[in-house]
């Protein structure tokens, strides 16, 4: 169906019904009032204890392995030994994101590698998710494809809910990240006799390192 | 209310409805008395609902929570009231970020396009993330009529597109299957035996489709929502598929009805709460996904294409009309975790898409009054639908409209039709409501509990199936109400069943005291 006669279809619905209900003010203009894209209020400063404690407590209740605000070369020996032991041989990352290791190589394939990692746009305390958009240098196959999946989360990036993190994702298509994912642990499913089971297509483990001072 | 005849969708020709109908009905009967005597599903249902019921009970305890419902409602009834103005603003944006939009009017359009995009790119493999809409306009025989194989991702649509069944729940398509039966339907298919347990069985699948996923030349998803600010498509998943889908094939293909938009992101902030939280009973779900465009110059995966399918498919003859609100649905699926009525049947007894209270009042809708007109009757009018509705739609009080419609539309059984006339005229001549009263309390008196008068015959029989007709009481309510409140405590004029019936008896207790 052409678009005009579409639109015209519904429109036309609209005005038949008339006064069948009470007009609603266009969320459209209610929102002109406020800033799109502005960040939210807690994005810049150091995130308040009690929400990291929060946003780690809900999301090892996902099922994820959470260690709390580490600063980033803990962290990353901290994974590095991890890999060591797990065989992680090779982590699928953005190349910014990688550092100089002997137990780990680094590549961008996401098909090949054990472990993905990736740096976390925001984390929303309330649900326990880490948001990563997606980029040139972020693939969306880095959290998806590898069995394991690690995340680095700096403690200023936590905000307290998903709101403050919708609030930003405002403007005009083009501004907006071609991919946005909220990831709540790992991936599962109780679609077999409504057993729970961890780990269908996207990973089946996931680590988060919250990162201290950052 | 008035009823417009244009929200409703009914064949012309009345004879072939009436006919229609009537056959519908009996393979409702059927499916319904199945379901009954299959006491594997009994259970089935009995502890899917109470595990659901006792998973949602400390969300809908929360002091907030019915703030967040009504915000919800809120949004949605913004949305609808201004679609038009959404729907161009929404298309404005996939189209500026390099998407495609196509608007089918009906279901044959939607899948025509789509098996269109297919055949133009040669595709032969298509990965498919669960999706209701695509139910609804049948797209996968059309895929597969034009050569190409469609593979259902979701893990529980995988099991019940092996097994040539549609699916039983919204949220939980493959619920009725017990565990022996999906074994052998995975094994049949591994040429194998891939074991007896869960774990197993999902980790089989996970590695077929892992393969599928990566070989695919089209990836279909339905949308949650979308965002009409920025083009967005959100999608709110816990397997990973709908990311797979939108992650490896080059072609995107998303089918979403009309109604599914929201105005922006921050307009979903009270949605993504109360959708997994009604639904199942947790905080959020594993991925929520908002995908803007196809992949941008210079990224390496996400699809080359993005295409949006706009389906109306009867949805805009609803818009500003007595059961408009239907379309504020966000398919959480709470309705059916508390149905009495779904608790018996299940799904597949309503044999439609959309099942259980919403689909009672959604799939006659859409898919014509005489197609489903048993559905609005499958409910006990308890309200349970009505009270845990996240986008607070009146179930019950639309399943009773469409009662009505069905009726007016003269699609209801004639002997049931001709009974209720019987009735109205009676109720009409208060002499002789009082002589048939005094001669069925006489008769029903005389007669044992044990007669099989009781048992009931022919059109008596359905009802008395299933339950006892009570023993008679030694007087009439209406004696007994003479009683009480004098010869002068009659029915008010006008007053209404329900609260009416209160007002009156209020009405007359002052009458008395009066006198």
């Amino acid at each position: 169906m052409e678009r005009e006669a579409f639109l015209a279809r519904l429109r036309a619905r609209r005005m038949e019904g008339g006064g069948s209900r009470q007009a609603v003010p266009a969320a459209a203009e209610r929102n002109a009032a406020s800033t799109p894209g502005a960040a939210p209020a807690t994005a810049t400063a150091p995130a308040p204890t009690d929400l990291i404690k929060l946003f780690v407590a809900r999301l090892t209740a996902r099922g994820a392995t959470v260690v709390g605000a580490p600063p980033r070369p803990a962290a990353r020996a901290a994974l590095a030994r991890r890999g060591g032991v797990r065989g992680w041989l090779h982590v699928a990352a953005a190349s910014g994101l990688s550092w100089p290791s002997s137990a780990l190589h680094w590549t961008t394939e996401a098909r090949e590698a054990q472990l993905g990692l990736c740096e976390a746009d925001w984390a929303v305390a309330e649900t326990g998710a880490v948001v990563v958009c997606s980029s040139v240098e972020v693939r969306r196959g880095f959290s998806l494809v590898p069995p394991v999946v690690a995340f680095f989360v700096p403690v200023t990036r936590i905000v307290a809910a998903l709101g403050d993190v919708l609030r930003t994702l405002s403007g005009d298509g083009p501004e907006l990240p071609s991919a946005v994912t909220l990831i709540s642990g790992p991936s599962g499913t109780s679609d077999i006799a409504g057993t729970h089971v961890v780990g269908v297509h996207g990973p089946g483990e996931v680590f988060v390192w919250a990162l201290a001072g950052e | 209310m008035s009823g417009a005849p244009r929200d409703l969708k009914v064949v012309v020709d009345g004879g072939a409805a009436r006919r229609r109908a009537a056959a519908s009905r009996r393979a409702f009967d059927a499916r319904v008395f199945g379901a009954l005597a299959d006491p594997a599903l009994q259970r089935v249902l009995r502890d899917g609902q109470d595990y659901v019921q006792a998973l949602a009970a400390p969300a809908r305890a929360e002091p907030h929570w019915q703030d967040a419902l009504d915000e919800v409602a809120r949004v949605r009834a913004d949305t609808l009231a201004h679609l038009d103005r959404y729907v161009e603003q929404f298309a404005d944006s996939v189209e500026r970020i390099g998407g495609h939009v196509f608007f089918a009017a009906d279901a044959a359009e939607a899948r025509g396009h789509v098996v269109g995009l297919a055949r133009e790119r040669g595709a032969r493999l298509v990965v498919k993330s669960k999706s209701m809409v695509t139910e609804e306009i049948g797209l996968n025989p059309a895929l597969e009529a034009a050569g190409a194989e469609v593979v259902e991702t979701d893990l529980g649509e995988f099991i019940v597109q092996l097994a040539g069944e549609r699916p039983f729940h919204i949220l939980k398509p493959a619920i009725h299957l017990p565990l022996a039966r999906i074994r052998a339907l995975f094994s049949a298919a591994a040429g194998r035996d891939v074991g007896g347990e869960a774990e197993a069985m999902t980790r089989y699948a996970r590695g077929v489709l892992r393969e599928k996923f990566l070989a695919a030349d089209m990836g279909v998803t339905g949308a949650n929502f979308g965002v009409a600010a920025t083009g967005s498509i959100v999608l709110v998943t816990n397997e990973g598929n709908g990311r797979m889908t939108t992650t490896l094939p080059r072609t995107h293909v998303v089918v979403m009805g009309v109604e599914r938009l929201v105005p922006t992101f921050a307009d979903l902030e009270a949605i993504l709460e109360v959708l997994p939280r009604a639904g199942v009973g947790l905080r959020t779900t594993a991925y929520v996904t908002a995908i803007t465009g196809p992949r941008r110059p210079g990224e390496a995966d996400g699809p080359e294409e993005l295409h949006v399918v706009i389906v109306d498919n009867g949805r805009s003859r609803l818009l500003g009309g007595k059961y408009e609100e239907v379309l504020s649905c966000i398919r959480c699926g709470a309705c059916l975790d508390v149905c009495p009525v779904y608790r018996r049947i299940g799904g597949h007894a309503y044999d439609a898409v959309y099942t259980g209270p919403i689909g009672a009042v959604l799939s006659p809708l859409l898919d014509g009054l005489e197609c489903h007109p048993d559905l609005p009757f499958a409910s006990s009018l308890c309200g349970a639908c009505t009270e845990v509705c996240s986008a607070r739609i009146p179930l019950a009080e639309l399943i009773r409209e469409l009662r009505e419609d069905i009726v007016e539309a003269g699609l209801a059984p004639r002997p049931w039709g001709a009974g209720l006339a019987a009735y109205a005229e009676v109720t009409r001549r208060p002499r002789l409501w009082r002589a048939l009263e005094e001669l069925a309390l006489v008769l029903l008196r005389r007669v044992p509990l044990t007669d099989p008068l009781l048992r009931g015959r022919g059109p008596l029989g359905a009802w008395t199936a299933t339950r006892d007709l009570p023993r008679p009481r030694r007087y009439s309510f209406r004696a007994a109400w003479s009683a009480r409140f004098g010869r002068g405590g009659s029915w008010r004029p006008g007053g209404r069943i329900g609260r009416g019936s209160r007002r009156s008896i209020d009405w007359a207790k002052r009458k008395r005291g009066g006198r």
